[in-house]
């Protein structure tokens, strides 16, 4: 669609003139797309413009640059990638504190254009120029090192190794990627998916690997495992617990599994008893304290809730002996 | 504090308790049993005074924590994933205080029992030690349930809550084969609205029953003010997100798919989200399409406005008229 309005030239015959030349070359590169790159189009792209203009990003706005735009199947589907890229740039609020090396101007800049062309050169499948590629082994590391930043890898589409959820999340901790891949083969992997099922049951079951979360750091608890698993039908959430409570007194990821599941079917006094026990495999994870606090909310216990909440009591053993009784309802003041 | 009309009776007390005239059909819900429960934020200061009008009532009471509310451009890691809501939470009552900014986040209900057990489920992200304290999605569904709101409803909010992603209203138009007033949420933040859930389409069945019966008791209670929210609601409106709606008024269909209007209000929840009333000002007829506002004055185009995602809220503009 074009929107001449957009760039002021409705009254402007030499420009509406260029707009027919343009309008044949877009219908012609769209024409050469495949079913993959032509979809990545339609669901990225809602307008395409001719502008000189520096109007900022308008998020699915194409924009080609006045007068000698052409486009090609390979800018249409770059720009549709751009536009991607800065999308989850805007939702992902990955934060970059310094500047990798060998990089110059805006990072962030760099990072869309980059990626932009890694996707779009997948999507041809062609090589990525030896320059983009040495540029990417240095900013991969650099992205991977931010906060949020193998989450907005992985939502690209990029393979992320280690998982970014595997990673423990410290606000004080930056990672390369090679003490990633330490972080991931030292710490413990705490898959709640579908450990126990036969590989062809598995595949229908989402894979879930929970990122741990510690007490110093300030990030929200991750609760990709209870939402994820949450769509599930009930038989199936019955068949994981199953597989689960089988050793969950020496599996730290096994008592996880069967805690998720259990909050999830209502049965808070059991998601409580895995919850202490994934405590004392490690008593350094929000995800448990959080998890726990809110089984303690479901049982009627809201001052352990609070304590744990509010107190951050600190360790399992703390929140082992939170108060075992259900907490006197609080009427507001002047209910009888 | 200026009103929108001359409230009488429980209604004016709760106004003038809460310093906000939105959600007192929710209470009159919940005191005619349509619905079992709702939470609200009670100013600090006259917390005391609420308790005992709600016990004059009838109604049970229940606290969750304490709020205080922060700027709308405060900085803390982790506010993307609560769009609605930022304030620092403490204990009650151990957070109490005489600052506007306070207040205590409450569970109102006819029975002790559907209090407590909304109170379960209730929680709100809040930022507790510098840390987003949320909830599993999960909760939300029991919340929803908790509150009384139709299943349906509920489901469709649990696979649509995610503003990045997913434009509620404009997935609910979608799924609606007709614009029935009495499913019309575009007014919740405001008091002419008989439900504040979001409805799975805009003639589910059973919000619109839900509606019928709430406008029933507000009938009983105050009927000139049953007849303005309906008339309210009858209206062309423009939805653009979950916080950015227009009402447009003196609207009539015109040429080529346009809407004429005489003014637009806007009705979204927060002043942060408006976007575009200085430019639907400039203009007294628009058309949408394309995810692009058109605005015209004396029949000249004056403004197309590009939508995407602001503030991390997704906008999908529509033109709806409820009937």
């Amino acid at each position: 669609v074009w929107t001449p309005e957009f760039t002021g030239e409705s009254n402007d015959a030499p420009a509406m003139s260029r707009l027919d030349s343009f309008q044949s070359a877009l219908e012609r590169a769209t024409g050469l797309l495949n079913a993959e790159q032509e979809q990545l189009v339609a669901s990225v792209c809602r307008f395409i413009t001719v502008t000189s203009a520096d109007t900022g990003w308008i998020a699915g706005l194409v924009k080609f640059s006045a007068p000698s735009a052409q486009p090609t199947p390979d800018a249409l589907v770059e720009s549709a990638q751009r536009d991607l890229v800065r999308r989850l740039l805007k939702i992902t609020p990955v934060r970059f504190d310094s500047m990798p090396p060998n990089t110059d101007g805006d990072f962030r800049e760099t990072l869309v254009t980059l990626c932009a062309r890694r996707a779009t050169a997948g999507l041809f499948g062609k090589e990525l120029s030896a320059a983009d590629e040495n540029l990417w082994q240095t900013v991969e590391p650099h992205v991977l090192g931010s906060k949020y930043g193998a989450r907005f890898l992985s939502q690209l589409g990029e393979e992320v190794s280690p998982p970014p959820s595997t990673l423990a999340s410290d606000e004080t901790a930056t990672y390369t990627a090679e003490t990633a891949i330490q972080t991931a083969e030292t710490a413990t992997r705490t898959a709640v998916g579908a450990a126990q099922g036969s590989e062809a049951e598995d595949a229908a079951l989402p894979t879930v690997v929970l990122r741990k979360t510690r007490m110093a750091s300030d990030t929200p608890v991750d609760w990709h495992a209870p939402d994820s698993l949450l769509h599930l039908p009930p038989t199936e959430l019955v068949r994981i617990y199953e597989g689960a409570v089988v050793n969950w007194a020496e599996s730290e990821s096994s008592a996880y599994r069967a805690a998720v599941i259990s909050y999830l079917l209502g049965k808070f006094e059991e998601s409580r008893k895995y919850l202490l026990k994934c405590l004392e495999f490690d008593g350094d994870v929000e995800e448990y304290r959080h998890l726990l606090a809110f089984s303690l909310r479901h049982l009627g216990r809201f001052a352990g809730f609070e304590q744990i909440i509010f107190g951050r009591a600190q360790q399992a053993s703390d929140v082992a002996e939170l108060p075992g009784e259900a907490t006197p309802v609080r009427r507001s003041t002047g209910v009888a | 504090m200026n009103y929108s009309r001359p409230w009488k009776g429980l209604l004016k007390e709760l106004v003038e308790l809460r310093l906000n005239e939105a959600l007192l059909t929710q209470y009159v819900a919940v005191l005619a049993g349509v619905r079992r429960a709702l939470d609200d934020w009670i100013p600090a200061r006259h917390f005391d005074r609420f308790g005992e009008l709600m016990a004059r009532h009838g109604l049970v009471v229940e606290v969750d924590c304490v709020f205080k509310r922060l700027g709308w451009e405060a900085a803390a890691s982790g506010k993307e994933l609560a769009p609605t809501t930022r304030a620092v939470g403490a204990r009650y009552p151990d957070g109490m205080d005489d600052n506007p900014g306070t207040e205590v986040h409450v569970i109102v209900s006819s029975r002790a029992d559907w209090a407590v057990e909304t109170l379960k489920s209730g929680w709100y992200p809040i930022f507790v030690d510098s840390r987003m304290v949320r909830k599993p999605q999960v909760d939300h569904k029991w919340l929803g349930l908790a509150f009384g709101y139709p299943e349906c409803c509920v489901d469709f909010f649990i696979g649509h809550n995610d503003w990045p992603r997913f434009n509620t209203l404009a997935d609910a138009a979608e799924a609606s084969s007709k614009l029935r007033w009495e499913a019309n949420c575009l007014l919740k933040h405001s008091p002419w609205t008989p439900m504040f859930h979001m409805p799975c389409s805009f003639d589910c069945p059973a919000t619109v029953e839900y509606s019928e019966r709430v406008l029933a008791a507000v009938e009983d209670l105050d009927p000139d003010y049953a007849v303005q929210i309906r008339t309210s609601l009858k209206q062309h409106f423009l939805m653009v997100s979950e916080g950015q709606s227009y009402v447009l008024t003196g609207a009539a269909d015109g040429r080529e798919g346009r809407v004429t209007y005489e003014k637009a209000v806007f009705v979204g929840s927060q002043a942060p989200y408006d976007r575009f009333s200085g430019s639907l000002a400039k203009g007294n007829e628009l058309r949408v399409e394309d995810g692009v506002i058109f605005i015209w004055n004396g029949g000249e185009l004056v403004e197309s406005l590009e939508t995407g995602c602001h503030r991390g809220v997704i906008e999908a503009p529509m033109l709806l008229r409820f009937e």
